[in-house]
């Protein structure tokens, strides 16, 4: 039964066991169309990456679509095809590897034996990773390298955490150290994460528990679960960055604009619920407070390229980003001290019903648009079930975001935009 | 090398036929002298609510190419009742997500939001429509705002492809040989004036409103009177616009274009030519459904040929598309890709043998099988959304399509044959008439045009 807007939060029944290998299976039924999303999350990501590996969690992920036991190489898109199945990729995070498709619910038991035979016995020769090496420099180069301001998020990363940090660096890798992957850095990456006990697979849609857990031993029953590395020691990190910082970028950038990164709380710590309506009354929408005083008010600001967000990291301390892009002749210093003074007045003084109530609206409106595909829905389950060992811990999230005060959003405030606790990137045109 | 546990792998399973599918019926209905057309989505929290409106491109004045586009994203910047930014603060207060979506023939708005509050969004989707202030304060703001945001959207590699591609193909001259949303010079020239006399010269039609969502939860009258009803400021145009002529294509376009994007490590590709539109295609009988087929074969999935051999095979990109857009006033096909500059002339070659290979030899049964399969699954895993649903809804007024054409195309995706699909690609892929667009490093792809010149000149 689909929740309603007016009674926030996750009306779908949730159930969750595991198999005897560890593998954890959440199941949420859903039958009023007849599809099934099957969403796996591996807890790897780049933070397990050593030095001089980095990219290789991600690269990883590629070759997972290159064949296994029983599939060919090229034949994971082409068998999920031809049973119907549409939705289907995955996505690297510092925190998480995740996999998804969604089938017509008469074809789950298809998108679990692929799933399943993958996990068990991927094929990995040196020819797909030559191929996919080059497939994933192209996305460096389409996502990184060639277009503006496009190493901005891989720069302040490396500004936010410090050397040997599991978030210093960005999922993406450079080009040198991809070009120095060998096969047998993937053999030992698979052997190491990608075991059963160190999974979640979870299944949304037409189906019901008693099938999933009769079709999970059919097909995972018999994996064995495997050792996994104990993870390196991040280095502790303090609770703001200890000062403030700017670092001037100078390339070929049409406009400029600054970014902004402060340090934020961990995914789902206390205080991390009012970091988010925070960032959404100060820096998203067109009502936001920093568009208001920045893009219509003061005009300091242009209105594409500006925003605050918060990044949710679950492992270690969070970020939270912000953009904004000075209006022909304002300069950088200007914008730079306005934006900062806007966050400082959330720290002052508290926001008033109606900011915190637009803020509110708008992430209670945003989970019902999430929440409306069965693969938005695993993709959410599989996440609070690897970060909290329940699944059902997703019931509690809007709630969660829609009871934070004015109280703790000034907390928040007086916390995340501390005078030590800020980075800014600023970028000048090299013409200028 | 395969990597293995010793475990005991299950075979592949054979699976049961997926269960048939029907589009939600639609609902038409006129209130105060406007369309509505709804369609139910049940158990849906959220509610689409989109105001389809003429004014596109088409119907600007000479020189000022992107006044549609500025037009219609100036609606919701304050309006008689309510400042910009008490516009914005109000739509979002009420969960509302707004957007703006202008084409060359019609102008869209709407408004997404909790079905409790879908009478509240109809009131500003009216508001945005009938009373827009256009004040100099707001539309300077604004028009300053769009010039920056062209001149940042032209840096990034695609704009300055997709505008030689129209070029080459209708001439830079013509208006359908430039971009519809115009560019930073263009932008520039826009003025309050021309914004506040193409609100009242093309955006005062009555409008189709369409409705998406649970529609035991919203009244449809009630909606329709709050878009259509008499109201203060509103004033609906007493004529019917002018019937707008179908462009005409250059005389002699040139086969290869590139716009140069010095020390760029990629380059983009645009390679395409016209083709009917939805209304012509079935007045000529040409099977739309087959077509869609070939085209998803060729460069539409993940596993097309296209994309295959450019990405898997060849490792020149991250990824290869290409599709027909049947739309209006003019269809096109178009195939697009980023490619490493040092591999941009072996791209464009394999892309054209990859075509040639495709018309000459067809699709094979395996390909149809397998692509029907895909197509007709993805139709209900697409159309979970409210917004989903919207599109086709938006294609059924701009189109002129039945009501029920997804569900009847759906039928005929099941049984449609393979000599349909290689006529309907036969008929409307012409590898003679490509013309190529390269947004990249010119002195680094060094191209030839003779080799891209058509092989018939004499």
């Amino acid at each position: 039964m689909p929740h309603s807007a007016k009674t926030p939060g996750f009306d779908w029944p949730v159930e969750q066991f595991s198999l005897g290998n560890g593998l954890r299976i959440v199941v949420c039924p859903d039958r009023s169309a007849p599809i099934a999303a099957v969403n796996l999350w591996y807890n790897v990501g780049s933070r397990h990456e050593p030095a001089g590996k980095h990219g290789f969690a991600h690269l990883f992920e590629h070759l997972m679509f290159e064949g296994s036991a029983q599939v060919g190489k090229g034949e994971h898109f082409e068998v999920l095809q031809e049973v119907g199945g549409s939705s289907i990729n995955a996505t690297t995070s510092s925190d998480r590897t995740n996999y998804f498709q969604t089938v017509p619910s008469a074809a789950l038991s298809t998108a679990l034996w692929l799933e399943a035979d993958r996990m068990s016995a991927l094929a990995l020769t040196q020819e797909t990773l030559d191929n996919q090496r080059e497939v994933v420099k192209n996305e460096r180069r389409q996502r990184y390298d060639n277009v503006p301001y496009g190493r901005w998020h891989e720069v302040i990363g490396e500004l936010a955490y410090p050397e040997g940090h599991p978030y210093h660096h960005s999922t993406i890798g450079s080009m040198e150290e991809l070009d120095s992957a060998t096969l047998e850095d993937f053999i030992a990456f698979y052997e190491s994460y990608y075991s059963p006990d160190n999974a979640v697979l979870t299944v949304v849609g037409d189906t019901s528990a008693e099938e999933v857990r009769a079709l999970a031993e059919t097909y995972f029953g018999a994996l064995v679960p495997r050792p996994r590395p104990e993870p390196s020691a991040a280095p502790e990190l303090t609770a703001t960055f200890g000062r403030a910082q700017r670092v001037d970028l100078r390339e070929d950038v049409p406009l400029p604009r600054l970014f902004f990164t402060f340090r934020a709380t961990r995914f789902a710590e206390p205080g991390s619920a009012a970091e988010e309506v925070l960032s959404v009354l100060l820096g998203r929408g067109r009502g936001s407070r920093l568009f208001r005083e920045l893009v219509t008010e003061r005009r300091l600001a242009q209105a594409e390229g500006g925003y605050l967000g918060s990044w949710q990291r679950a492992w270690h301390a969070s970020q939270m980003t912000g953009m904004a892009t000075p209006l022909a002749g304002v300069s950088l210093d200007t914008v730079e001290a306005a934006f900062f003074d806007i966050c400082e007045e959330l720290a002052a003084e508290q926001v008033t019903e109606a900011e915190l109530d637009r803020a509110q609206s708008m992430l209670a409106a945003d989970w019902s648009r999430e929440m409306a595909t069965v693969s938005a829905r695993a993709d959410q389950l599989s996440r609070h079930a690897t970060f909290f060992g329940d699944a059902a811990r997703l019931r509690e999230r809007l709630p969660e975001l829609l009871a934070v005060t004015p109280e703790e959003i000034q907390a928040a405030a007086k916390r995340v935009f501390a005078a030590d606790n800020r980075i800014t990137l600023a970028y000048i045109p090299t013409e200028a | 090398m395969s990597t293995s546990q010793s475990a005991q792998l299950a075979p592949r399973p054979a699976i049961a036929p997926p269960r048939p599918y029907v589009f939600p019926a639609v609902r038409r209905s006129e209130v105060d002298g406007g369309q509505i057309l709804a369609a139910h989505l049940p158990g849906q929290p959220i509610v689409w609510l989109s105001l389809l409106l003429g004014g596109g491109a088409l119907r600007e004045p000479a020189g000022l190419d992107g006044l549609a586009r500025a037009t219609a994203g100036l609606l919701d910047e304050g309006s008689v009742n309510y400042t910009a930014d008490e516009f914005g603060t109000l739509v979002e207060s009420l969960g509302g997500n707004w957007s703006v979506d202008t084409g060359w023939e019609t102008a869209r708005l709407s408004i997404d939001l909790p079905v409790a509050e879908a009478v509240a969004g109809a009131g500003m989707l009216a508001e945005a429509a009938h009373r827009p202030a256009f004040t100099d304060h707001d539309v300077e703001r604004y028009l300053a705002d769009l010039v920056a945001g062209k001149r940042e959207s032209f840096a990034r590699p695609g704009p300055r492809a997709q505008a030689a591609f129209r070029g080459a193909l209708f001439g830079a001259e013509t208006r359908f040989g430039r971009l519809a949303g115009g560019d930073p010079d263009t932008t520039a020239a826009l003025t309050a004036e021309a914004v506040r006399a193409f609100h009242a010269d093309w955006l005062r039609d009555a409008g189709t409103l369409l409705v998406v969502g649970d529609l035991d939860q919203v009244d449809l009258a009630e909606l329709g009177h709050t878009v259509f009803g008499e109201q203060p400021g509103r004033v609906v145009s007493a004529t019917a616009p002018s019937p707008l002529g179908r462009p005409t294509l250059a005389a002699d376009p040139a086969r290869l274009v590139i716009a140069d994007r010095p020390g760029a490590v990629q380059s983009t590709l645009r390679i395409g030519h016209t083709t009917p539109t939805m209304a012509e295609a079935i007045e000529e009988g040409l099977d739309r459904v087959a077509l869609r087929v070939a085209s998803s074969i060729l460069g539409g999935s993940f596993t097309s040929r296209l994309n295959h051999e450019l990405r898997e095979v060849k490792g020149y990109t991250y990824g290869a598309r290409g599709a027909f857009d049947l739309g209006r006033p003019v269809g096109f096909y178009q195939f697009s890709a980023e490619v490493r500059t040092d591999a941009t002339g072996d791209a464009i070659d394999d892309t054209l043998r990859v075509m040639s290979e495709f018309l000459d030899g067809g699709v094979t049964p395996e390909e149809l099988e397998k692509t029907r399969s895909h197509l007709a699954g993805a139709i209900p895993i697409e159309l979970q959304t409210v917004h989903s649903v919207g599109h086709y809804l938006v294609d059924i007024v701009r189109q002129g399509l039945p009501d029920d054409f997804v569900t009847t195309d759906h039928a005929h995706l099941l049984a449609v044959t393979l000599d349909e699909v290689n006529t309907a690609i036969r008929r409307t892929l012409r590898t003679e008439d490509l013309v190529i667009a390269v947004e990249g490093d010119e002195s680094a792809i060094a191209l030839d045009p003779d080799r891209y010149a058509p092989k018939s000149t004499n």
